[in-house]
């Protein structure tokens, strides 16, 4: 038995199939190595295979369980996402309704928000949702009732980040109004009308 | 108060001139984008206090604007009148006007 094999090719005795070892061994390729599958070559897998691209986490999903009443119009106000539906890395803090990237984690997210916004007393003219990170203001969609006098509306902001260990996302919204007041409503009967969530991608 | 409708009142634009925020503490301008300088703390309550004053001298209007029937209805209102010489339509409009008087 030798206890290194050193050769340039190793093809099938018989037939076509090759097989390397048996059930339960191990086989490691060392640092520093490469192995190559060539251009037309299919690597098919029946079994498990781990390490591979991303399992998109940290992975995170919050509503507001209760609605913000009498906010006044045009103002920025951060929403009060405080139940967490998903939290995979514990990141998300539903007091201060921010989420921050895990050490280790950095990289591009998917980050999405959705608010239920309305006005008691007056009309809907536009609403704007943003993002902040760290504290400012990096992405923001509007949303313009136009003419048809709507009392309620939804605005919804999705956007890919790039994100660094420690970065801290928060989701501010405001409404202007032909009166002075607005609402951010939790809505249904699971609150999750006005949310925020996102996902690592890699 | 609404700091955003103080300062719409002396002309600026609340998507290009200033960005408002209230951290709990109660509305501030967090940016002001405008060329024009930032208008002093008095400029801006004195134009809510008028913009107010307005606002609620129309309440009236607002009210009155709620109750009257879809505009659809009144027009059939005004068809039926119109046909069989009746004043729903007129009477509509009477009733609603009472209800809210200026």
């Amino acid at each position: 038995m030798s206890s290194e094999l050193k050769t340039n090719k190793i093809s099938p005795a018989t037939g076509t199939e090759f097989t390397l070892g048996d059930s339960g061994d191990t086989f490691t390729l060392p640092s520093g190595g490469t192995l190559t599958v060539a251009s037309g070559a299919t690597i098919a897998n029946s079994g498990t295979a781990t390490g591979f691209g991303s399992d998109n986490t940290p992975v995170f999903q919050a509503h507001m369980s209760t609605d913000q009443g009498t906010l006044t119009d045009n103002t920025y106000y951060k929403c009060s996402i405080n139940t967490e539906t998903i939290d995979s890395d514990g990141a998300y803090d539903t007091s201060a309704y921010r989420f921050t990237v895990p050490s280790g984690e950095g990289g591009k997210y998917y980050i999405f928000a959705n608010v239920a916004a309305g006005c008691s007393t007056g009309k809907f003219i536009y609403g704007q949702v943003s993002i902040y990170k760290n504290g400012s203001n990096i992405v923001t969609h509007s949303t313009n009732e136009g003419d048809y006098n709507a009392t309620n509306m939804t605005m919804t902001i999705s956007a890919v980040l790039d994100l660094s260990a420690a970065d801290y996302l928060e989701m501010y919204a405001k409404v202007n109004t032909d009166a002075v007041n607005f609402a951010i409503y939790s809505n249904n009967a699971t609150g999750g009308a006005t949310n925020f969530g996102g996902f690592k991608l890699i | 108060m609404s700091i955003s409708k103080a300062l719409e009142k002396l002309g600026f634009d609340p998507i290009n001139d200033f960005i408002l925020q209230d951290d709990g503490d109660g509305a501030y301008i967090r940016d002001w984008n405008s060329a024009s300088p930032q208008p002093s703390a008095e400029a801006i309550e004195t134009a809510r206090s008028e913009w107010q004053a307005d606002y609620d001298s129309k309440a009236y209007a607002r009210a009155r604007a709620n109750a009257y029937a879809p505009i659809a209805d009144q027009l059939d209102m005004q068809y039926w009148d119109s046909v069989n010489g009746s004043r729903t339509w007129l009477d509509h409009i009477e009733a609603v006007k009472e209800a809210h008087p200026k």
